[in-house]
């Protein structure tokens, strides 16, 4: 495995401003030591199984990518596919910088051949899909149709565009186009996201389990693993996930979100302290927004407001850079901002131009959530009903609503998603679970 | 003191944020789940058809599955797919419709769900509390409209661990061989019985032999088998030939029209959609779907072009007609004279390579009134040779009871496929000169020895010691 490169980590530095790039050419010296210092701890984490002879001997496709790269420069085809194998890392380390490499591979292949290029356009919707670029992706993915590329990879990335962009029945309609050409991981776990988005908690875990029994590669199984973790814990359902996490961990120790997943499930079951220290551990390596969220609820519980504050500070900071840095503000950050009250306005703003482009099941919850940190519930409660519209089991579309609805005095509506929030996972949040128990407690 | 860790530990989470250049996605929105996978449970990497020399009034058919099977591969052993239809399919008129089916489907158990290994001791028997997890599968013959059950609930062997786990490892598999009538059967993980040159000829079609003759001169050498060392899963069926035949007989006359029979194995899984029917969750039994399919060794992989892949193994032989051109004027045929100056291949159409991997060639394994598909296709009515006696290169090495009449496990296909690629053979004379008709990978054999008695595919690599890679022929 000795050819792998690391990605640069630069690029995003040209575009931030001179002052804030001052600072953070000062602080990353700092961050790389700690990093290192990270990495080079053993990454064995408890609740891993001993470690699986096959990822030492496994070829890197990394690796194998580059050399035929290299060995072909003038091949359009070996360059797309180094991109998508760059893809594939990002999604199995969460480690983004992946993304610059794998763009500049496609970048590559694109400048090689504009036209036919089918691959390229595959990789380059894939890459604008992880990147939050709907509406690119969609694009690519049509270019590549008209390019005659796989049908299967082509149908692939059409499907995920048109499922973020909210054209749920276009996209279920491709993802059954896969599933009859080729029942795969690849399909079958579209598909199981297809069944979870419309409330079928049951036929996604089974999707899921199909898919799992397709898997080849660690990586691969470890994927496939830990999102039906996910599944499970969505539905309160904390022992099958556990069990499933840590089967991801047999296959790929590192795996942040299988990590993450045994984090949620020891927080999910009163044990904070172990749950803290899991959170702890992935913060230090990939400081997810998402975790530190759930990190600062965890120290919010224990009574650690000064740790607290800084997971706070954390996550503001974070904001401001991105912002600086041009990168847009998305989605998931709209929740976060409305959750600690931090320049709602603008994400609210942002979202606003985002649901002219995607009316998602996602972006109406963060729009309703949002707009209700504004208090302007009557609008939110349009966008709250907007997210619930395929019947997707997930406890934070019904407690957001229910909370819209208690703000707007309809008790009997409120008392109703709280209850169904609180149904499909009794602990769908260190923080907002017991927020929903005692409206309950106070409404009834 | 406080303060000062406390902005450490922020800076450096915020530093580790920035050289992450983008916002990562969350996970809680969208799955960015591959778009290309793999299914090895469901990949079928050769078969085989022949009539043995210790059975020569039955058939033995072997599919295999699992490409590249490494042997240390726990602690999460290969094993088939319990969602996987396996089929073996029979054509025994040339109309490329099967007309015997074998389906086999496979159901593992786990004996003590509190352990992930595979074993807590020796595994010294097929009952042994021991073994953890262990598979059982269902045999099921289709013929003329009716589904008959074989057998069900025969046990595999467990997969050879190593001298610890799985000492006497051949009584083991001699205990999974079952005897149900006349019918034979055998599934459960062997060596790979194939052997070829892959790290070669996957770089750019070097022959290593011939590495002076290629365009990218390279010192000559012996061949690699890209093989050697690893293992896959048999499924091995031996039946009268009686029972497969259109007229039920056993033809001992190759020309009579009942002797050519047709092989090929599909692999299903099932549809599984997205949509929700009047309100009650779906059905997770929708149709069966081809996954893979194969008969023809190389055809999948060397001349069907990779646009056409996903289609071609999800089709049955009955259309291979739309696949015709690429036989006809192959891609390869074109590329070696680029590869190797001076060698000439016969221009298109190449109705000889439609003979070999179409049609069966005249006087041979040609059925009549053949309809063009790929498949195996074996005359029965050809007397079997003694192992000892086999020549690897079958019918053009003056071994009719060989590939490409049928498939040996000793065949060696690399070879007889790219000296037809370059018109090396008896059905185009011209070309039929050297160095066309020496050609080969120089792997000609496989790196461990067959069995002499059914399932004849030899036993499998240990994890605890094996090598890959063996150099020479």
């Amino acid at each position: 495995m000795g050819a792998r490169t690391k990605p640069k980590r630069f690029a995003i530095r040209r575009s931030l401003s001179r002052l804030v790039r001052g600072v953070i050419l000062g602080l990353t010296v700092f961050a790389v030591t700690l990093a290192a210092v990270t990495l080079m701890r053993p990454a064995t984490q408890s609740g891993a199984t001993p470690a699986n002879t096959r990822l030492a001997t496994r070829p890197d496709p990394v690796a194998a990518m580059q050399r035929r790269a290299n060995a072909s420069p003038r091949d359009p085809r070996a360059w797309a596919l180094l991109g998508m194998a760059y893809l594939g890392k990002a999604r199995t380390t969460a480690d983004p910088s992946w993304y610059s490499q794998a763009d500049r591979a496609l970048q590559k292949s694109l400048q090689i051949s504009s036209t036919a290029n089918p691959d390229a356009f595959i990789g380059l919707s894939a890459l604008a899909s992880a990147r939050h670029s709907f509406v690119d992706a969609l694009s690519w993915a049509q270019k590549a149709a008209k390019a005659g590329g796989d049908t299967l990879a082509v149908n692939a990335v059409l499907g995920d565009a048109l499922v973020e962009l909210g054209r749920y029945q276009d996209a279920f309609a491709v993802f059954d186009q896969m599933i009859a050409q080729r029942p795969n991981l690849s399909s079958y776990a579209r598909v199981s996201y297809a069944r979870e988005l419309q409330g079928d908690v049951q036929g996604a875990v089974r999707g899921m389990e199909l898919a799992l029994r397709t898997a080849g590669s660690d990586e691969d199984k470890a994927f496939v693993a830990s999102q039906l973790g996910d599944l499970h814990w969505n539905a309160g359902r904390f022992a099958p996930a556990r069990r499933a996490y840590e089967l991801a961990l047999q296959h790929q120790p590192t795996l942040v979100a299988a990590r993450a997943g045994l984090a949620k499930v020891a927080a999910a079951t009163g044990n904070y302290d172990d749950a803290m220290s899991r959170y702890e551990k992935i913060v230090n390596v990939v400081p997810l927004p998402e975790h530190v969220v759930s990190l600062h609820d965890l120290y919010v519980k224990a009574g650690r407001a000064d740790k607290a504050e800084q997971m706070l500070e954390l996550i503001d900071v974070q904001r401001r850079l991105l912002a600086a840095g041009g990168v847009n503000v998305d989605v998931e950050w709209a929740v976060i901002a409305a959750d600690f009250n931090l320049g709602v306005e603008n994400a609210v703003a942002t979202l606003r131009s985002e649901w002219k482009l995607r009316k998602s099941v996602a972006v109406a919850d963060a729009m309703a959530w949002a707009l209700h940190a504004l208090d302007q519930s009557a609008e939110a409660l349009v966008f709250a009903e907007h997210a619930v519209r395929l019947g997707t089991r997930q406890s934070l579309l019904y407690f957001h609503k229910a909370m819209i609805e208690k703000a707007l005095g309809d008790r009997a509506a409120a008392v109703q998603d709280f209850r169904t929030a609180l149904q499909i996972n009794p602990e769908f949040s260190v923080r907002w679970a017991p927020v929903a128990k005692a409206a309950l407690k106070e409404l009834r | 003191m406080l303060r000062n860790r406390r902005l450490i530990s922020v800076v450096a989470m915020v530093s580790a944020i920035v050289a992450g250049l983008v916002l990562p996605s969350t996970g809680s929105s969208h799955r960015e789940a591959p778009q290309i996978s793999e299914d090895p449970v469901a990949d079928a990497t050769d078969v085989y058809a022949f009539v043995a020399p210790d059975a020569p009034d039955r058939l033995t058919i072997i599919a295999n599955y699992i490409p590249l099977e490494e042997p240390a591969g726990g602690p999460n052993f290969a094993k088939f797919g319990d969602d996987v239809r396996y089929l073996v399919n029979i054509d025994n008129n040339g109309d490329a419709v099967p007309d015997v089916v074998y389906e086999i489907r496979f159901t593992t158990s786990i004996r003590n769900p509190n352990t992930f290994l595979y074993n807590t001791g020796q595994i010294t028997s097929l009952t042994d509390p021991d073994w953890n997890i262990r598979q059982t599968y269902t045999v099921t013959r289709l013929a003329a409209g009716r589904r008959v059950e074989v057998a069900k609930g025969l046990a595999t062997p467990p997969v050879n661990i190593g001298p610890r786990s799985t000492p006497n490892y051949e009584s083991l598999a001699a205990a999974a061989v079952h005897t149900i009538g006349q019918t034979k059967l055998f599934a459960g993980q062997r060596d790979d019985p194939f052997f070829v040159d892959l790290g070669s000829i996957f770089d750019l079609g070097g022959l290593r032999p011939f590495n002076q003759a290629h365009v990218l001169k390279e010192p000559t050498t012996p061949g690699v088998d890209g093989v050697g060392g690893f293992n896959t899963h048999s499924i091995a069926i031996q039946v009268p030939i009686a029972s497969l035949t259109r007229n039920k007989s056993r033809p001992t006359n190759k020309d009579d029209p009942a002797a050519v029979l047709g092989f090929w194995t599909t692999a299903q899984r099932r549809e599984f959609k997205t949509y929700l029917t009047g309100g009650r969750s779906p059905s997770t039994s929708g149709r069966w779907i081809n996954v893979s399919r194969l008969g023809m060794p190389l055809v999948n992989e060397v001349v069907i072009p990779l646009g056409a892949k996903n289609k071609w193994n999800a089709s049955g032989p009955i259309g291979d007609a739309e696949f015709l051109s690429y036989v006809r004027d192959p891609e390869l045929g074109r590329l070696i004279p680029i590869l190797y100056p001076g060698v000439n291949t016969p221009p298109a159409p190449r109705n000889d390579l439609i003979a070999i991997f179409l049609t069966g060639i005249s006087g041979i394994n040609k059925p009549p009134g053949v309809r063009p598909a790929e498949m195996l296709r074996l005359n029965v009515a050809i007397a079997p040779v003694a192992f000892n006696a086999e020549n690897r290169l079958g019918v053009i090495g003056g071994d009719n009871a060989g590939f490409p009449n049928g498939r040996r496990l000793g065949d060696d296909v690399t070879d007889v496929a790219i000296r037809a690629m370059a018109g090396g053979t008896p059905l185009t004379p011209t070309f039929n000169i050297a160095p066309n008709n020496q050609l080969g990978d120089g792997v000609d054999g496989n790196d461990l020895p067959f069995l002499t008695t059914f399932p004849y595919v030899g036993t499998p690599h240990q994890g605890y010691d094996h090598t890959h890679h063996r150099v020479g022929p």
